[in-house]
């Protein structure tokens, strides 16, 4: 037990390092990148005087090293500072947007599992013929298809040529559901409001399928890869020779022993998907971090930018160091390999 | 209504912003504003009379006029919004830097005082929103209460914010007991941001929205009269120059940037890169501002600008214009200047920057990019204050090109110290011509843009002080 707390205790040493370094990185870069944030803050019209005023005001008269210090002070009390365009706290504005962006990942991710589980099993089952390999074509194809692309292409032949989904946006225009947590469907689930709860899983259908689909393909060949290696060991021929049905061969032998590395892609791709929801939201008229940022970056409201990329990296670190922890609890080889190095 | 750039706040301090000053028109009424004739007139205020020194502004406020929560407008407020605006120093506060105090005679009747002279500051008070004191003095905070501001309203509009609202999918309510109560106008208009041009015209085929702002050319000629839909072509004036450094380097030579002019293909970019969808224009002055003196205008005329070269004694020459990319017609207009110039034999780099770079680069001449394309819009549509911002020495910040002349700074500070209109608008004449022979930049067309709207809808028209429309015009036709 003191093996695991101590693996743990590193291994959240090592996340906030990560996090450390990602702070100096992005905040190195806003200060990089050509521009002024006090005269962004204080308007396209203002005076000299009126933008040195500023300057101070936001503190950006003092060394950059200070500047960094303080904001380190200030993300330890879990403030992520003040939008130079909106004078709002950034924190707030995050915490208004992220529950949309993780409820699309969750969506996207449910999707991908949907699609890759079955056709990986079905690869593995009938391995090197016809229906594997147009399984691969598919999923090399579907692999390399551009998120902002397919998003665009999509909503065109599916909303507005056909009309099966809803073109943009969380909600319908006239349906509303009171905020609670920010994530929509749980929201309506809450205030009992089930057409909204519909109308709101109906929007997020084409959006978290744009999202899957590309992630799809990495997770169906690690799949099929892992699934295929323990369909060639023995235990399963033993279990085979003992007439155990198709059913439960997938069910108790091969998914088990074949989840160990699909876990890992999972973890790795909610990561990911945080990053590529951006695309996705633009399009989709949704709401969440993708926007925020996108948003920041246009305003050139670097405070804000540097908020929404740590928290993205907040969100990437965390997921990595769950899986790790799940992986631990779920493999003991993998446990007794991680503890004794 | 789709829009396609995110709303950061609906405090009216920052009407600066187009997206805010959208929303802040529909919530908050000013003192005054512009009619269609770009004359001034009063919104709260029933009169007002800039001093004959031009140091003062005497103003009767409109009886009835009431918040959203009721209370009545006082002279009081208007003291609180000018005092708070300039304590912010942001935003609109810039209008401000000549602001001293105001006198509060009456509840209706107070005086402007200024610092200086300044005819320009009545038609600035356009976009100061006037805000309810004692509303926005509880929510104050420690940041006079822009955090509070940011999502809820304080003003006397004819529309107040509704539940259930963020940033993005804004919905405004109309006020009942709105000074100027029009039944015609929209019940409620629901403001929603949708970023991709692609969807806003899909939103709008679909019917899940009514309106789209900023739709690209394409994508609002290919919606126009489909399901009812109809694509009408707003000229707010919005105008595109190349600026040239007129400090430093071979664009000092004032043969060399008038070289420079007469090298772009005005014709061919207005018709190619803006569908024929605008104007060329004449000076340095967009069209829908007012006196402007004859000017003989810009056409190409390659034979000229490569004698006028020779003249200067200047071959081999090597020129570096920024732009910002994310437009896709800058990018066009840039190859199409590049292209122009290699036929005279100077050769172009093509630098993308951020504006927020460039705006930076305006405090020191000698980091102002040596010539930047750019698209500028009048804030208001007064000629002595366009002016004054883009040739000024003084107005370092907003002169795009650093460009300084001593008589063109006496013309224009004389035109802000001057009370009468037509005294005034000699002298700003005057300054053009200056400008014009100076050849500051290479002033190219005013683009129309799109607006796109359902049947039924009526009032889509150009602002005189908004880019490119305000919503309180909206009105619904039986």
């Amino acid at each position: 037990m003191k093996q695991v707390l101590v693996y743990l205790a590193r291994r959240l040493f090592t996340s906030v390092v990560t996090l450390l370094v990602l702070t100096l990185i992005i905040f190195t870069m806003v200060k990089v990148i050509p521009g002024d944030e006090a005269h962004v803050a204080a308007g396209i019209s203002a005076t000299p005087a009126q933008v040195q005023a500023m300057r101070i005001h936001l503190g950006l008269n003092r060394p950059w090293p200070v500047q960094y210090l303080e904001f380190l002070g200030r993300l330890g009390h879990g403030d992520l500072g003040t939008s130079i365009v909106s004078q709002n706290s950034i924190a707030s504005g995050i915490r208004q947007v992220l529950p949309e962006t993780i409820q699309l990942v969750l969506v996207a991710m449910l999707i991908m599992i949907v699609i890759a589980l079955p056709t990986a099993i079905i690869s593995a089952l009938r391995r090197d013929r016809a229906t594997d390999s147009a399984l691969r074509m598919g999923v090399v194809l579907s692999s390399g298809l551009p998120i902002f692309w397919l998003a665009l292409v999509l909503q065109y032949l599916l909303s507005t040529r056909l009309g099966w989904f809803p073109i943009s946006g969380a909600l319908g225009p006239h349906v509303t559901v009171p905020r609670a947590t920010g994530l929509t469907l749980v929201d309506a689930l809450i205030s009992g409001k089930l057409g909204a709860l519909v109308d709101g899983a109906y929007h997020l259908v084409l959006p978290g399928f744009v999202l899957a689909l590309p992630f799809t393909g990495q997770l169906y060949r690690t799949l099929r890869t892992d699934m295929i290696g323990v369909l060639d060991q023995e235990y399963i021929d033993a279990a085979r020779a003992k007439g155990v049905s198709g059913a439960t061969l997938v069910w108790r032998h091969l998914l088990p022993n074949a989840a160990g590395s699909a876990i890992t892609v999972i973890g790795a791709t909610f990561g990911m998907m945080i990053g590529a929801a951006v695309l996705v939201e633009s399009v989709f008229g949704l709401n969440g971090i993708g926007e925020y940022l996108t948003n920041a970056v246009a305003n050139s409201d670097r405070f804000a930018v540097v908020g929404a990329v740590l928290v993205i990296g907040v969100v990437v670190v965390a997921s990595s160091f769950v899986v790790d922890v799940v992986q631990l609890i779920r493999d003991p080889r993998l446990r007794a390999g991680q503890l004794a190095s | 209504m789709a829009h396609a750039n995110s709303i950061a706040t609906i405090d009216p301090i920052q009407a600066v912003q187009a997206e805010t000053d959208t929303v802040a028109d529909l919530l908050y009424d000013p003192l005054v504003t512009y009619n269609t004739q770009d004359n001034i007139v009063g919104v709260l205020a029933q009169t007002f009379a800039l001093a004959s020194d031009a140091q003062s502004v005497d103003i009767t406020l409109r009886s009835g006029p009431t918040f959203h929560d009721g209370t009545a407008v006082t002279a009081n407020d208007v003291k609180f919004t000018l005092d708070r605006d300039l304590a912010v120093n942001a935003g609109v506060g810039a209008y401000l830097s000549d602001y001293a105090s105001t006198t509060v005679m009456s509840p209706s009747t107070l005086t402007i005082n200024l610092k200086t002279p300044d005819s320009f500051f009545l038609g600035m008070l356009s976009k100061i929103y006037i805000m309810e004191a004692s509303l926005v003095t509880a929510h104050a905070g420690s940041d006079e209460g822009q955090a509070w501001l940011q999502s809820h309203d304080a003003g006397s509009g004819p529309y107040m914010v509704g539940a259930e609202n963020t940033l993005s999918d804004i919905t405004v309510d109309r006020y009942a007991k709105y000074w100027n109560y029009d039944p015609t106008r929209p019940t409620s208009i629901r403001i929603l941001e949708v970023d991709q041009s692609a969807t806003e015209a899909a939103d709008l085929e679909s019917g899940t929205v009514d309106m789209a702002l900023k739709l690209t050319s394409a994508d609002a000629e290919s919606v126009n009269g489909k399901d009812g839909i109809t694509t009408a072509w707003i000229n707010s004036g919005l105008t595109e120059y190349m600026f040239m450094n007129p400090n430093v380097g071979p664009t000092a030579n004032v043969l060399v940037r008038k070289a420079l002019q007469d090298a772009y293909d005005y014709a061919g970019g207005l018709a190619q890169v803006w569908d024929g969808k605008g104007t060329l224009i004449k000076g340095p002055l967009p069209p829908t501002l007012s006196c402007e003196p004859t000017l003989p205008g810009y056409s190409q005329n390659l034979t000229e600008a490569k004698a006028l070269l020779a003249q200067a004694g200047v071959t081999n020459l090597h020129l570096t214009m920024r732009y910002q990319p994310a437009l896709s017609e800058f990018t066009q207009e840039a190859t199409l200047f590049q292209s122009n110039l290699k036929q005279i034999g100077v050769t172009l780099d093509l630098v993308p920057i951020t504006f927020s770079a460039y705006l930076a680069s305006l405090s020191n001449t000698a980091n102002i990019p040596q010539i930047m394309l750019l698209g500028d819009v009048p804030r208001f549509p007064d000629t002595g204050i366009y002016l004054n911002y883009v040739y000024n020495s003084k107005s370092v910040g907003t002169n795009y090109s650093g460009f300084s002349n001593p008589q063109v700074d006496a013309l224009l500070n004389q035109a802000e110290m001057t009370s009468s209109a037509s005294t005034r608008c000699s002298l700003e004449e005057q300054a053009q011509t200056i400008i014009y022979n100076q050849a500051v930049s290479v002033n190219m067309y005013t683009y129309q843009q799109p607006v796109s709207y359902r049947a039924g809808i009526t009032g889509v028209v150009a602002s005189p002080n908004a880019n490119p429309i305000t919503l309180s015009t909206l009105r619904i036709s039986s």
